[in-house]
């Protein structure tokens, strides 16, 4: 018996009753909030919006809500197109891998372009770059095809990388999207935890109730991976977060 | 220039062919520098309702023009294409004569669109200024603009989005505006803003989007080839300046560098004239750091 969602069915390799475990286990792998690429030094603006009293524990789910509706609708997009160029690769057994570069870079650079705070940018370098090569040093036996760390100029991020990985793992694609979205939900959580009174309940009840916003967050991307032109996203408070955030007197997280 | 900044997907949805209600202006520019130092202003296309009507000389031998909409504001279904090309040396200051109003939409209409696209050459300046776009309760619009800048060129480029005719209670009573913004050099787009703002259906109040603020304000400053040290040079003074203006509460400034070869200045406030006063104060220090001279604004009240 294969799961099924409102947009068909999922397929992880994923048999209800014989799951393929090694596909199921990778992608819990990647989605594990303690992932150890240093995701919980960087708030992405929210320390700034905590500090300044813009953001308080009772908006919380209005903000993640618009947070995924905006960069989540986004991120999930480019995951999505890294996501098929990994699937390319891994078709033809790696010797794509070559015909892909150009794409990766012209990818990576453009989502480095649609986030204009550096510190934003920059933490998602960071994170990107270290997913990487972790995976890398995970699964040596995966046809990788190409640095693409090198080829991205050094302009890695964390949804791209995500999805690259996601394809050359061979994943279901609306699983490793949906898993992305959950695990970044997860660590943003994580963070207001540390910046203001939130307790584990609350916040454990609070990723629970934004599921559906998620799930329509993933509809959303599909829609937009399949046509020629870029998502809209809005978060001007929470950009200007960013770029304010290095002149905080006192600062937490590093981003 | 012109059509080639255009995606085919952009290109398809250009009204021109169609038998669409609302105005279709074009308005083509080209700025070239005189051997007397100066810049002379050739209008290369002219449809109504947008205008050129003269250049004015600056102090410092730029060339002023306003960009004028003579329907007094825009209508549902206009379709709107300004390309400026900035030749090699000349210099280019550009504004408008007045706010930017997008008037409520008429049902059966398309959404009003302005395309406007610059493109600078080597060692060319331009210095976009435009007075804010206020969009009316029920207006659908959508404005892209895009630069495309040369090794050694130079842009000043600000806008400033209102929520709306606050005088008369109009807060976010707008049902729809798009916002486009690209920037790109040799290397590869340096900034990609890409926003739909639906009032009705967003909160834009929510703390990501835009908060207690109701009005946001941009200026974009870049300089292809510019030295890593005249950047570090220019953010200290941007975050200086930025928190100088800073008002918690009230209104919010931010500075950061851009990808490549330039920054981006951000402002957002409760009260918009707070934001209109404080871009000049960032466009000066700019220029002053990275062209050695004074900014000159163009005869308004900021």
């Amino acid at each position: 018996m294969m799961t099924e969602f409102p947009w068909g069915i999922l397929d992880l390799g994923v048999d209800a009753m014989n799951p393929n475990p090694d596909k199921l286990l990778r992608l819990l792998h990647l989605c594990d909030s303690a992932l150890p690429i240093g995701a919980t030094a960087h708030s992405f603006g929210l320390e700034t919006l905590v500090y300044d009293e813009e953001l308080g524990v009772h908006e919380l789910e209005a903000h993640f809500t618009a947070v995924l509706q905006e960069s989540g609708v986004l991120e999930a997009t480019y995951l999505r197109h890294a996501y098929r160029l990994g699937g390319r690769v891994t078709n033809a057994a790696g010797r794509s891998a070559q015909n892909e570069l150009a794409t990766w870079h012209h990818l990576n650079r453009r989502l480095a372009a649609r986030k204009p705070a550096r510190e934003i940018r920059d933490a998602d370098h960071t994170l990107g770059r270290r997913l990487y090569h972790l995976a890398r040093s995970l699964d040596e036996d995966t046809m990788w095809g190409a640095d693409w760390d090198l080829e991205s100029g050094g302009e890695l991020h964390l949804s791209t990388v995500f999805g690259l990985t996601g394809g050359l793992w061979a994943l279901d694609e609306e699983a490793t999207t949906l898993g992305f979205l959950q695990q970044s939900l997860a660590g943003m959580i994580a963070g207001c935890q540390r910046l203001m009174a939130l307790g584990q309940v609350r916040a454990q009840q609070t990723a629970w109730r934004l599921k559906p916003c998620i799930a329509d967050v993933v509809e959303q991307s599909r829609c937009w991976a399949n046509g020629e032109d870029d998502p809209p996203a809005f978060l001007a408070l929470l950009e200007l977060g960013g770029m304010r955030h290095p002149g905080l007197p006192v600062r937490l997280f590093v981003s | 220039m012109s059509m080639s900044l255009l995606t085919p997907a952009q290109k398809n949805k250009l009204p021109y062919a169609s038998a669409t209600q609302g105005a279709h202006g074009r308005l083509g520019l080209n700025f070239r520098r005189m051997v007397d130092g100066g810049t002379q202003v050739d209008v290369t296309t002219q449809m109504p309702p947008l205008r050129m009507i003269r250049a004015f000389r600056t102090p410092d031998d730029a060339a002023l023009i306003h960009l004028h909409n003579i329907s007094g504001g825009v209508l549902g279904g206009d379709a709107l294409e300004v390309e400026i090309d900035v030749g090699a040396g000349a210099r280019a200051q550009v504004t408008t004569t007045g706010a930017t109003r997008v008037y409520r939409h008429r049902p059966g209409r398309r959404d009003a669109v302005q395309r406007t696209h610059f493109r600078v050459a080597e060692g060319g300046l331009l210095e976009y200024l435009p007075d804010p776009l206020i969009p009316f309760a029920g207006s659908r619009y959508r404005q892209e603009t895009s630069f495309h800048l040369a090794q050694g060129s130079t842009l000043f480029a600000w806008d400033v989005i209102s929520p709306g005719r606050e005088a008369h209670g109009e807060v976010f009573a707008y049902a729809r505006l798009a916002l486009q913004t690209h920037i790109e050099t040799h290397h590869g787009p340096i900034l990609l803003e890409e926003a739909e703002l639906e009032p009705a259906r967003q909160g834009l109040g929510t703390p990501p989007r835009l908060g207690r603020y109701r009005t946001m304000a941009t200026l974009y400053v870049c300089q292809p080839g510019a030295k890593a040290e005249t950047w570090h040079a220019l953010e200290a003074e941007l975050a200086t300046l930025a928190a100088a203006l800073t008002c918690p509460r009230e209104t919010l400034w931010g500075a950061s560098p851009l990808v490549a070869d330039g920054f981006i200045v951000r402002g957002l406030a409760r009260q918009g004239r707070h934001l209109v006063a404080g871009l000049p104060r960032f466009w000066q220090a700019a220029k002053r750091t990275l062209c050695q001279a004074d900014a000159l604004p163009p005869r308004k009240i900021y």
